[in-house]
């Protein structure tokens, strides 16, 4: 079985590293943010659909996942066309907030192909600033922690616009471990999680 | 086990029959079994896999002797043979023509009936929310407000199985029309969207007691909908005790699929009880659950099998190609036409033969329209006497139209006004009703602005908008308006270089989302800063309008709020953006008259008044809502059309010239018969305009009575409005 803590020594900083935040230089920034917002206003069918905890898919739709140079700013990274995960987890906590949802940013580790890891390599290469995010079995992603009741947390993956099963599958794409950024302790599914720490996600045996 | 299994219903395209993978799982639990495949189109693919020891390709339903096949089905059962059918129908059929048979597993009548749509009572013992959904046996006017009150997120229902989405007025009918036509029967439902993920219960029961029962998420689908891929898991016990309940109630026998949808919310909304098992029923075997094993266990009474899901819980269909079996050579296609060749389904050719059978003879009646006491009372003076084809206006009804405009409390000192939207009717008595109602003017271009000045409507109580407002260049561009919302950026700029006085200028938006050509697009970042340097370059000390339009009449009440809100969005971040006050939002107008007293117009302005700190004034531009049903068209009949004796068509002296919007809304018709008005519900007569296009007809149908002569009259409502307004001279022999 892949273990988190067994593939990520040579990844220590993915276990410091803090959710992504987009920088803010300004008036510029503010624009970016508000329009931010209203786009999410507008494909947020909450009337139509009676939906309260929907996720915010256009951006999903909209922006292509790829390499970002660190840091980015709000005024620049709406005008992008590619952004990394941690562009989209900044973009997905602004619109759940706005819409009063509680939400926190989230990062997860999970298992990654092979075979596919050499192609990301690859293209983040090309930008050295880019965030390095990929390990050799195992990569690190950011997500959102959103709060749906008292003690009850779902997360949602903006980058590909699903909301995550707590219940991790082995292999390709499962979820190793979580770690989220709550000011109180939040139950997922059958995992505990607690502000700041990561909790094991992978399946046992 | 030596036992022989029927198995029906073997088409194996991408949206396929249950009957392979019941046959598949029943082999993997029972490697003697004789398993025969049992279909009627031999174009169903299943026939030719190896699973099968025999085959039966019986006949089309529609060529099919039902007495024999009973009898066939019957010494089959009686001999020792177990039957499963996987085909709904024809499921359906055997229960109406078989006697409960302790070999045949499909549940009789008694437990089907509670299952059928489109409110199924067994949906009672569920812990499920029911989808909101309406027969279609209402009237064409309660329909249409279903459709509107849920944003037209619905579908037409058939009534076994088959969904269409409609998007307007015009695709309802098409649909309805397409599968009255499909399935030889009117008894056909709407019911409400519901987004969520797809999710089954697969079960097994034997006599009202469940076998075994399992929990299928989808995990990808085909591009019809179809199960492509899913995972497999036990039934929480929530859900599992009311199964077991409901199972009992109704003494199932078979297997059986409730179709789920989960929204991102959590809750579980019912959408179907298949009395049968799904299709990717083998799936589920392979992660260790084998259903239709425990049911042909249950039914001979052996011992329950192994239970254990596997720790790879999920499956995934292939396409796999096999030979054809010998003696069952594929049928030849048929000669191609210009129109969509022959591909055929379940039912191959036969789904048209098998419905009359099982659909009881009984007519539909569908409820007839209703009217106002103001309007009868406006028909009864003057719709037997005037010539044909007449637009009568409504006097009664039109001022009690104009009277019951919604009472909105202010909001923190903020009043809704209502904007008389003059392009919708522009008649003299309509003017005079909207100044005596206190209403501003809304014009669209130079010479709507002179009529209402004339009507006497000041400068400052005119709301300019449009994208051609200054047409004509020759007309004086009054000045000194209430407000005049831009349809661009470069209008806006030409504005503010203008020395305009008018009291506020505002901007009218395209919002992102939505289909729209008018208005400023924002969705991208810059062309929001283009807009947001233009606002932020008015003349100092300018505030600002933002307007939006998305008629409710065709986007519906829950759409129409969600763009109400993201106009207040907007207005914020155009604030945010350009330093400048937003004083004004105007909602436009479009609306149903039947809705504009329930739009939540005082919760838009309370969400607006606690976003926008600067605001003063919420404007409303209502026109079809107050003049829409205060006009009707009487016309004479000039033809009536039989077909074996039966009314079929007529043909009247109105037409799509007075009407151009008959077929976009529906438009409630009575028969004048004396001194009465009487309502004519839907039926099968068609009613036929009197030019020559092709389009020129009024109503799909009507129940009309069989008495109808040339020269009698009809009264057509809901004729005002833009059916006015933007009516023409077609076929008269000139020009207006």
């Amino acid at each position: 079985m892949l273990s988190a803590a067994a593939d990520t020594p040579d990844r220590e900083e993915w276990r410091q590293v803090a959710g992504s935040t987009l920088a803010h230089h300004g008036p510029c920034c503010d624009r970016a943010r508000a329009w931010l917002i209203a786009m999410g206003r507008s494909y947020d069918f909450s009337s139509t659909d009676g939906l309260a905890f929907a996720g915010p898919r256009w951006i999903t739709q909209r922006w292509v996942w790829g390499p970002v140079r660190w840091p980015v700013a709000w005024c620049e990274a709406v005008k992008a066309d590619t952004v990394d995960c941690g562009v989209f987890g900044a973009f997905a906590l602004e619109l759940f907030r706005a819409k009063g949802i509680e939400a926190y940013p989230g990062q997860l580790l999970r298992t990654c192909a092979e075979e596919r890891i050499s192609h990301w390599r690859r293209k983040w290469d090309a930008l050295p600033t880019a965030f390095n995010w990929i390990g050799t079995r195992v990569v690190y992603h950011e997500v959102s922690v959103v709060r749906v009741g008292p003690d009850q947390a779902h997360v949602y993956d903006p980058t590909e616009g699903f909301w995550l099963e707590p219940a991790a599958q082995a292999g390709h794409h499962g979820h190793l471990a979580i770690r989220a950024e709550i000011p109180m302790p939040l139950r997922w599914g059958d995992h505990e999680l607690v502000g700041g720490r990561w909790t094991e996600t992978a399946p046992q045996g | 086990m030596k036992e022989r299994v029927f198995i029906s219903g073997l088409y194996s395209g991408p949206s396929p029959s249950a009957g392979l993978g019941v046959a598949r799982s029943l082999r993997a639990a029972f490697p003697s079994v004789r398993l025969t495949g049992v279909d009627y189109w031999a174009g169903s693919s299943g026939f030719h896999h190896e699973v099968f020891d025999a085959t039966w390709l019986k006949p089309p339903w529609d060529l099919l002797e039902e007495d024999l096949y009973a009898k066939e089905v019957k010494a089959e059962l009686d001999q020792g043979a177990l039957w499963i059918p996987t085909l709904d129908l024809e499921v359906a059929w055997l229960a109406r023509t078989l006697t409960a048979h302790p070999l045949l597993l499909a549940p009789d009548e008694q437990a089907l009936a509670p299952s059928r749509k489109p409110r199924p009572s067994v949906a009672r013992l569920l812990p499920f929310e029911i989808a909101p959904s309406l027969d279609l046996s209402a009237s064409d006017e309660e329909i249409h407000a279903f459709c509107r009150a849920h944003s037209w997120r619905v579908w037409i229902k058939g009534p076994y199985h088959e969904a269409v989405p409609v998007g307007d007025w015009r695709q309802l009918e098409h649909a309805r029309a397409w599968m009255k036509d499909g399935w030889q029967t009117d008894r056909l439902s709407l019911q409400v969207h519901v987004r969520g993920y797809e999710e089954s219960v697969c079960l097994a029961a034997y006599d009202g007691r469940l076998c075994d029962a399992l929990y299928m998420r989808k995990r990808i689908t085909t591009p019809e909908g179809k199960t492509w891929a899913g995972h497999v898991g036990d039934l929480p016990a929530e859900i599992l005790t009311p199964i077991e309940a409901a199972v009992r109630a109704i003494g199932w026998t078979g297997g059986a699929e409730l179709e789920l949808l989960r929204d991102v919310d959590g809750r579980l909304w019912w959408l179907e009880w298949n009395p049968r098992f799904p299709a990717w029923v083998h799936g589920a075997t392979l992660t260790g659950r084998n259903l239709p094993a425990a049911l042909v266990r249950r039914a001979l009474g052996l011992p329950d099998g192994p239970r254990l899901l596997s720790p790879q819980s999920e499956f995934a269909r292939v396409v796999l190609e096999v030979p054809v079996r010998s003696g069952l050579p594929l049928p030849l296609p048929a000669e191609p036409e210009h129109g969509a060749l022959g591909i055929r389904g379940k039912y191959g050719a036969s789904l048209s033969a098998i419905v009359p059978k099982l659909v009881p003879e009984e007519s539909t009646t569908f409820a007839p329209p209703s009217i106002s006491p103001e309007t009868e009372a406006d028909l009864r003076d003057t719709a037997a006497s005037v010539a044909t084809p007449h637009r009568l206006f409504l006097p009664r009804t039109a001022e009690a139209a104009f009277g019951r405009l919604p009472a909105v409390a202010p909001v923190e000192g903020i009043e809704l006004r209502y904007a008389y939207s003059l392009k919708t009717s522009p008649d003299p008595q309509y003017l005079m009703l909207a100044r005596q109602a206190g209403l501003l003017a809304e014009c669209i271009s130079l010479l709507e602005v002179r009529r209402a000045l004339e009507a006497g409507w000041r400068p400052d109580e005119i709301v300019l908008n449009g994208p051609g407002k200054w047409w004509p260049p020759t007309e004086r561009a009054v000045d000194g308006l209430r407000v005049v919302f831009c349809d661009s950026v470069e209008e806006l700029e030409r504005l503010a270089a203008s020395g305009r006085t008018d009291r506020l200028w505002g901007v009218r938006l395209r919002i992102p989302g939505t289909q729209s050509r008018f208005g400023m697009p924002v969705d991208e970042p810059a062309d929001f800063e283009r807009l947001c340097g233009a606002v932020a370059a008015m003349p100092a000390g300018r505030d600002l309008g933002i307007h939006v339009h998305m008629a409710s009449t065709m986007i519906g009440v829950g759409h129409w709020r969600d763009i109400a809100e993201s106009a207040v969005a907007w207005a914020i971040a155009i604030e945010a953006g350009s330093g400048r006050r937003v004083r004004a939002i105007d909602l436009g107008g479009g609306y149903h008259p039947n809705d504009f007293a329930q739009l939540p117009f005082g919760d838009i302005v309370r969400f607006a008044r606690e976003r926008l700190p600067g605001l003063t004034d919420v404007y409303v531009e209502p026109g079809r809502a107050l003049t829409q049903d205060t006009m009707a068209m009487v016309t004479s009949v000039l033809d009536v059309r039989r077909h074996d004796g039966a009314l079929q068509e007529i043909v009247v002296d109105a037409c799509i010239a007075e009407l151009p919007l008959a077929s976009v809304y529906p438009h409630r018709f009575f028969h004048i018969v004396g001194e009465r008005l009487v309502p004519l519900p839907r039926g099968p007569v068609r009613v036929l305009g009197r030019i020559c296009m092709e389009d020129d007809v009024l109503s799909q149908g009507l129940e009309l009575p069989d008495t109808l002569r040339i020269g009698d009259r009809l009264v057509i409502c809901d004729a005002g409005a833009y059916e006015r307004s933007m009516s023409y001279a077609f076929g008269r022999g000139g020009y207006a």
